[in-house]
């Protein structure tokens, strides 16, 4: 996999323990992360706590990175996919928070007033399924490439890009619906 | 949306939608971060300059090279685990392959079948050598409960491990009867606690366990006597001769032989002239068991002076 020399000279920073990237790379991560752990777990608290849970495991393990070849967000949104996965499980235990909070109620399309293009996507992309859903946000929301995306959900990189290939085309139909509605 | 996003278009839309907010990690989080930073410096501060830390994180793919799975098992913690299991499991292996064992580590073993001498058979082994050591050192108390324990010993044993341990047994209760016996017959400091071959005080009391006791048993019961498959035999003859047992004198009369001549069972003179035959023989393992099982075995220092009538 192909990096930059900026990512290269950032990996070897963390892997030297040096607390400013450190600092400089949660900065620029945080929002990004923040929102796929909220959107996944229905909480911003819990989005906090796995957050600063896949730093902490990622300040510890940050040799794999390396082994891994993985860029500094790619790896640290491989952790916090695990870190969301284990809580979502604890959640479900619990029983007492939603696995998944959809953006929007998706049955009450009807009442809904689709103001602009963004809202139309958003209600498509709440109504897609979960594997789609995080594909699309890991290329999305975090600006991972496909390649990246692949080596997080032990996918091939073609598999990847063919899979997305589908999960647009379910969000472009999705659209239509919407927007057909909302009209 | 009147005309079709492509991908592209479509990808760039959607990522405007669902766009984060900005936000940045508290001050809690970025202690946290610290907090774990300066937990891996001193990790690695003290780990061995050529130790490759790489802890056990998340896998976040399958995808680790064969370097990389190589480095991982340098991981220090997977290492000492590793050490340990290997350490472990090779001391236990070593244990069982040289049957040198702790006792609890004896018994948990041998209950889950592994290839280790018995704990019963263990306990008999050490009375056995404790015995022997106490026959050396003169120790009359001690050696007739070690006498005492050995027998109950040896009647708790399986056949198997009985025929392992029996030569040896029934050699060093003769000694040990030679030797309680001449001690009662030499008139030194006698202990309170009658001689186990007090065939009298067995009569006299009419205590079926003692009469079951080893040293006289196969010469008051004719019957044992005869069944007595090591009366005469070799082992006893070996047994008898040991220089490390004083020679009993018969021809001093102490009450222990008085007492026997009440009983009517020549026993010392039968003893005697068997070469000590008569005490492997009950003290032989299967002798014990038949009088020990059928007869309640006490020890003979349970029988009080008193006991004796005659």
């Amino acid at each position: 996999m192909e990096h930059s020399a900026d990512h290269d000279g950032e990996a070897a920073r963390l892997l030297a323990g040096d607390a400013t990237t450190w600092e400089a790379l949660y900065e620029r991560v945080h929002p990004a992360m923040l929102a796929y752990a909220d959107r996944r777990l229905g909480s911003t608290e819990d989005a906090r706590d796995a957050v600063s849970e896949a730093m902490t495991r990622a300040v510890s393990s940050v040799e794999r990175m390396a082994d891994l070849d993985l860029v500094p967000d790619a790896w640290l949104f491989g952790i916090l996919r695990h870190v969301v996965i284990d809580q979502q499980r604890r959640n479900y235990r619990r029983r007492d928070l939603p696995v998944h909070r959809p953006i929007e109620d998706p049955e009450a399309l009807e009442t809904l007033v689709i103001e602009g293009e963004q809202d139309a996507v958003r209600l498509a992309f709440s109504r897609l399924s979960d594997s789609d859903r995080e594909l699309l946000e890991l290329r999305v929301v975090a600006g991972l490439n496909s390649d990246d995306v692949a080596s997080l959900l032990g996918m091939k990189s073609g598999a990847v890009r063919m899979a997305q290939v589908r999960a647009l085309n379910r969000l472009r139909s999705l659209m239509v619906e919407i927007e057909g509605v909302g009209s | 949306m009147k005309e079709m996003l492509d991908d592209d278009a479509l990808l760039a839309t959607l990522g405007a939608a669902l766009a984060p907010e900005p936000s940045s990690p508290t001050a809690g989080q970025m202690a946290a971060l610290h907090a774990a930073l300066d937990a891996r410096s001193g990790l690695i501060s003290a780990a061995a300059p050529d130790a490759v830390i790489v802890p056990l994180g998340p896998s976040a793919g399958a995808t680790g090279s064969r370097s990389a799975r190589i480095h991982r098992l340098r991981h220090p913690v997977a290492v000492l685990v590793g050490v340990a299991v290997l350490a472990t499991s090779g001391v236990a292996a070593a244990g069982v392959a040289m049957d040198t064992m702790p006792g609890p580590a004896r018994h948990v073993a041998y209950s889950i079948g592994l290839p280790v001498t018995s704990p019963a058979l263990e306990s008999a082994r050490a009375t056995l050598g404790a015995l022997e050591a106490t026959l050396q050192g003169h120790d009359r108390v001690a050696v007739l409960d070690l006498t005492a324990l050995l027998r109950t010993q040896l009647a708790a044993l399986s056949d198997s491990d009985r025929a392992q341990i029996e030569p040896a047994a029934g050699r060093l209760l003769a000694l040990a009867n030679a030797f309680l016996e001449g001690e009662a017959a030499s008139g030194i400091p006698q202990n309170p606690i009658p001689p186990v071959t007090g065939e009298g005080t067995h009569a006299d009391t009419g205590n079926a366990d003692n009469a079951g006791d080893a040293e006289t048993s196969g010469s008051s019961r004719p019957s044992r006597g005869t069944d007595s498959p090591a009366t005469g035999s070799p082992e006893s003859g070996e047994g008898s001769g040991d220089a490390s047992v004083p020679p009993m004198d018969h021809g001093s009369q102490t009450p222990q032989d008085d007492t026997t001549g009440d009983s009517g069972t020549p026993e010392g003179a039968t003893t005697d002239s068997q070469g000590g035959s008569g005490d492997p023989t009950s003290g032989s393992p299967a002798d014990s068991g038949s009088s020990d099982t059928t007869d309640s075995p006490l020890a003979p220092h349970e029988l009080g002076p008193g006991s004796h009538s005659g």
